[in-house]
């Protein structure tokens, strides 16, 4: 069998608060492959961010990574000395971050820290890495790219910081790219080109991209594969399709029910919007059983009293929840759509 | 940048004649007048009238203020009451050694403070860091003129490396080696005030700087960890600092009369206590003139050197 | 087609209706200062020759790209902006240049609901002396009517009575835009400009705040101007849809016939930017709005679109267009139908 180009195993992940450890990422377990495209969605404090920053040990120094393996073309990352990890970052895996606004130095100006990045992980130098840094900016479609090198980023707009930022995380044509929330800062209209962009990358390098948002409109646009994530667990694993076709968990139905729609036509003030009742919980006051259960529909006993294991369900599916793992109950609910949400 | 500076120097001008004007009115409303000072009290009464009326004195309080403020704009500073040397002079001949106490002193506090505030921040909340922040705070709370008799007792009297003070050797050859000699001492104790204070703020500073985002990404990109900090960081860090330094420069000059009492230090610190205590209104009026300046300038200084290193901002 | 027949004839009905508000060629500019003595050198033109009503119980949805002057024309309606030109009526009362003085009676009945709630909740006051603020303020209740209607305006946002007791930084996003909600509804409002109400939420919070809103305006009968970036919420919510681009509105018209059949290039291209609701109806190659919008300070001449309009023809660089009279108005020259 072939090594996956990413195996995350059992991943827990934790985070030092002045009230103790804390767990944020719970036995999290995902793989991808060579070219495709995997979208981890989940609202805030499901631990998406912190999933995809333990892959190149970003956390900061109160992130802990309690167990688990996250093993890259089959080497664990979590054994690699600091040195060792230093070579990875940026030249085999990169990143891109949420806000474009704060992801640049203020203080260098966008050839310095692109150049920078060139350097870093290759022989160019000089008037060569000045030149292919040019290229990257005009392979990102950013006009007049040669006056953009000398700019500061605050003379940016948002969505060319955001593209300034994704050359610099193509400069070393990386296997992996992590896009943590690309484009949740951006308008509509820069987010298509964004997302167009990285698809056209893609397209032209066979880059996988582990890509994390809360929007299910961009995984609509980009997903292969789809990892729904709930207060720290994985909740629901499938391709796109099915997903969007059929959620199993209750809270995948009732997030794709909650998105409102262009595509489907409306009424005045005679529909309303399938909303889930409560909050997210707090990550330090989880509720016992089914993280979800308090807020959930099809809540029963069980669900109270114990946590329900990540069951397969059906065709490279996967699903926590009880219903899909008793055998008696699964019927009314898999077929219901989430309707009575 | 010019419009800005320009309209900055324009704003200075009404703002330097409102501080003359209270400092005038608050030098009048206190005891005493340079006459009482100056002579023998059993002096008969119509001399001393004769010797105010020669001084000016008795003229009503506008009159007096105009009349140094027409001589100000003639460029003209007058002449001291008790000495009866120019004004201008006396302030020129005592400025070079209070700049060269005050620069040296915020140069070593720097070199200091700097290096142990990024390692402070850097090691957050270690032991190390704790104790920086310990005596930080025990640098800030010791008093000047304690730390200054005490390291007088210490290097002059105990172990007779150093010289109680003045800035050179009384009858001796002088040069810059027996000045910088000299200028250990008092120069150490401003700096010991400077490095309690800065250290903390740089720690701050760089520590804000610490948790940015785009430190992250110089991380992602693969980095060394000790560039991410001293060149990723440290400029970010280093501009709050440039503020501070700015303002730091009219705090040593305060600071400087008291250190330069303690060390005869012949600068112009000890030119001011002089002149508070004769009642010399002309110099007092030359050196709050000059004071207030000084506080302009290096505000105006700071500000333009802030716009060169954070291209963020722009004067118009 | 049905509904579309009833939402015409809603449409219809509202506007046989005196307008709640009304905006006649109103500019809104923000001077860029320059030089020694700060003289003006131009002008940004947030809002730039925008006429528009706003009928009673209506929601007016308010589109466009960050920048194009949508949040400006909420704070001008409520006077929150001196308008460089133009003229205001709210109720058929002309407030251009009402003072403050004049304006306090007035408003109690607009209210602003922003986008982070927490920004604009006092932290150190408790809810209950939050909401109660208003009320004294405008003189509207006695102490004991005050503390009922406090606990009526918990009950009408969905959040406990014993919330009173509490401050804000005790809430999540959600609740907190509950608050918000009930800090402008205390003073009862007839029309309420909701400023990205929803934008900070998480999606399942979203879902939640956007049928409180709606629940709210059947119940009180309130009239709403929505503005907002995310066209899934400004559709669900909306009764009639604006679409704005540098200052001016290019496309205004009920919210299905938009949606369904947009008449501006930009309102098209605004509507294909956003993202599909399933992986189905994903497009190889999918036409997106190229570049970025121009500087408001100095906008392009003619129609403002023209420079990254696809079907842009000579007419459009010289000839500014205006927005037609028809139900469903569009400012193109060359509109799609």
């Amino acid at each position: 069998m072939m090594v996956p180009l990413l195996a995350i195993d059992q991943l827990s992940v934790g985070f030092n608060t002045d009230n103790g450890e804390v767990t944020v990422v719970e036995s999290l377990s995902l793989t991808a492959k060579e070219g495709e495209t995997i979208c981890i969605v989940g609202e805030s404090g499901s631990g998406k961010s912190v999933a995809s920053q333990s892959i190149l040990r970003l956390l900061g120094e109160n992130g802990i990574i309690q167990q688990g393996e996250i093993r890259f073309k089959g080497d664990n990352l979590l054994n690699k000395s600091e040195k060792e990890l230093r070579l990875i970052r940026g030249r085999d895996i990169a990143i891109i971050f949420q806000e474009p606004m704060t992801a640049l130095n203020p203080v260098f100006t966008v050839g310095h820290q692109l150049r920078e990045a060139i350097t870093l992980h290759s022989k160019r130098k000089g008037r060569e890495a000045t030149e292919y840094a040019i290229d990257l900016l005009r392979q990102v479609g950013i006009p007049r790219p040669e006056s953009v090198m000398r700019d500061y980023p605050h003379t940016l707009s948002g969505g060319m910081r955001q593209r300034a930022v994704i050359a610099m995380a193509i400069a070393s044509k990386p296997q992996l790219l992590i896009a943590d929330e690309p484009t949740t800062a951006l308008d509509v209209t820069v987010q298509a080109q964004i997302l167009q962009l990285l698809k056209g990358l893609q397209e032209g390098s066979g880059t996988t991209i582990l890509l994390i948002t809360h929007d299910l409109g961009v995984v609509a646009e980009m997903a292969d594969t789809v990892v729904v994530m709930y207060a720290g667990q994985i909740v629901e694993q499938a391709d796109a399709g099915s997903l969007f076709d059929r959620p199993l968990h209750p809270y995948t139905q009732g997030l794709i029910h909650a998105m409102p729609s262009l595509q489907t036509r409306t009424g005045v003030n005679d529909e309303r919007l399938e909303s889930i009742p409560g909050t997210v919980p707090a990550l330090n006051r989880l509720p016992q059983g089914c993280r979800f259960h308090p807020r959930c529909a099809y809540s029963q006993d069980i669900c109270k009293q114990s946590s329900p294991p990540l069951v397969t369900a059906g065709d490279n599916r996967l699903v926590r929840c009880w219903l899909a793992s008793l055998p008696t109950s699964s019927e009314p609910y898999a077929t219901s759509g989430g309707q009575a949400l | 940048m010019l419009p800005y500076i320009t309209r900055r120097l324009l704003i200075s001008i009404p703002v330097l004649l409102g501080i003359t004007v209270i400092s005038f009115i608050i030098m009048k409303l206190a005891p005493g007048n340079p006459v009482d000072m100056l002579i023998d009290p059993n002096t008969p009464p119509e001399l001393l009238d004769a010797k105010k009326e020669m001084l000016g004195l008795n003229s009503s309080f506008i009159v007096q203020y105009w009349h140094w403020l027409s001589g100000l704009l003639h460029g003209q500073l007058g002449y001291s009451f008790s000495s009866y040397a120019p004004v201008a002079g006396m302030i020129g001949e005592r400025i070079g050694p209070t700049l060269l106490l005050a620069l040296t002193a915020l140069l070593i506090g720097l070199l200091i403070a700097i290096p142990l505030g990024i390692a402070s921040a850097v090691r957050h909340n270690k032991a190390f860091d704790h104790t920086m922040t310990g005596l930080a705070f025990v640098g800030l709370s010791i008093p000047p003129f304690f730390l200054g008799l005490g390291l007088i007792y210490l290097f002059t009297l105990k172990v007779h490396w150093l010289p109680t003070g003045g800035m050179s050797t009384l009858g001796g050859e002088g040069g810059i080696g027996d000045t910088l000699r000299h200028l250990i001492l008092p120069a150490s104790v401003l700096a010991v005030g400077i490095v309690g204070k800065k250290i903390r703020y740089i720690r701050a500073s760089m520590l804000d700087v610490l948790g940015q985002e785009y430190l992250r990404t110089a991380r992602a990109k693969g980095v060394k960890e000790s560039l991410v900090v001293y060149k990723h960081a440290l400029r970010n860090a280093l501009l709050p600092i440039l503020t501070v330094i700015g303002t730091e420069i009219p705090v040593l000059l305060g600071g400087s009369i008291l250190v330069e009492q303690i060390f005869q230090w012949p600068g112009i610190g000890q030119l001011t206590m002089q002149s508070i205590l004769s009642r010399d209104y002309p110099t007092l009026m030359a050196l709050n003139l000059a004071a207030a300046i000084v506080v302009m300038a290096s505000n105006l200084v700071t500000d333009i050197l802030y716009s060169f290193a954070d291209p963020r901002i722009q004067y118009r | 087609m049905t509904t579309n027949t009833v939402i015409h004839e809603d449409a219809l009905a509202a506007r046989s209706a005196l307008p709640i508000a009304r905006l006649d060629n109103v500019r809104t500019y923000y001077p860029i200062r320059k030089g020694v003595f700060s003289r003006t050198d131009g002008y940004v033109r947030a809002v730039d020759g925008v006429t528009l009503n706003i009928y009673p119980g209506e929601t007016l949805g308010l589109v466009g790209e960050s920048g194009c002057g949508k949040s400006s024309i909420g704070r001008t309606i409520l006077r929150l902006e001196d308008v460089h030109e133009g003229r205001i009526w709210f109720n058929e009362e002309e407030i251009t240049h009402y003072s403050d003085r004049r304006m306090k009676p007035l408003r109690t009945q607009m209210q602003l609901i922003f986008q982070d709630p927490y920004a604009s909740l006092n932290p150190r006051q408790r809810i209950g002396e939050l909401l109660a603020e208003p009320l004294r303020a405008h003189k509207l209740s006695d102490s004991r009517g005050t503390a009922m209607e406090v606990d009526h305006l918990l009950d009408l946002v969905g959040l406990p009575r014993a919330s009173k007791e509490r401050f804000p930084h005790e809430f999540s996003g959600g609740q907190r835009q509950r608050i918000g909600i009930a800090r402008a509804l205390s003073v009862q409002p007839k029309l309420i400009v909701c400023d990205e109400p929803v934008s900070a939420l998480d999606v399942s919070i979203q879902a939640q705040i956007l049928n409180l809103l709606q629940d709210l305006q059947k119940e009180l009968g309130l009239t709403y101007l929505f503005i907002a970036h995310g066209l899934g919420a400004v559709k669900y919510i909306s009764t009639r849809i604006a679409v704005m681009y540098l200052g001016q509105i290019v496309e205004l018209g009920d919210k299905n016939s938009l949606f369904d059949s947009p008449r501006h290039p930009y309102t098209k291209l605004l509507l294909e930017a956003n993202p599909v609701s399933h992986p189905r109806l994903r497009q190889r190659e999918k036409v997106v709005l190229e570049g970025e919008a121009p500087n408001p300070a100095d906008p392009p001449k003619g129609c403002r679109f023209h420079t990254r309009c696809p079907y842009a023809q000579a007419k459009c660089q010289e000839e500014e267009p205006r927005l037609d009279g028809s139900l469903h108005a569009a400012a193109c020259h060359y509109p799609l139908w």
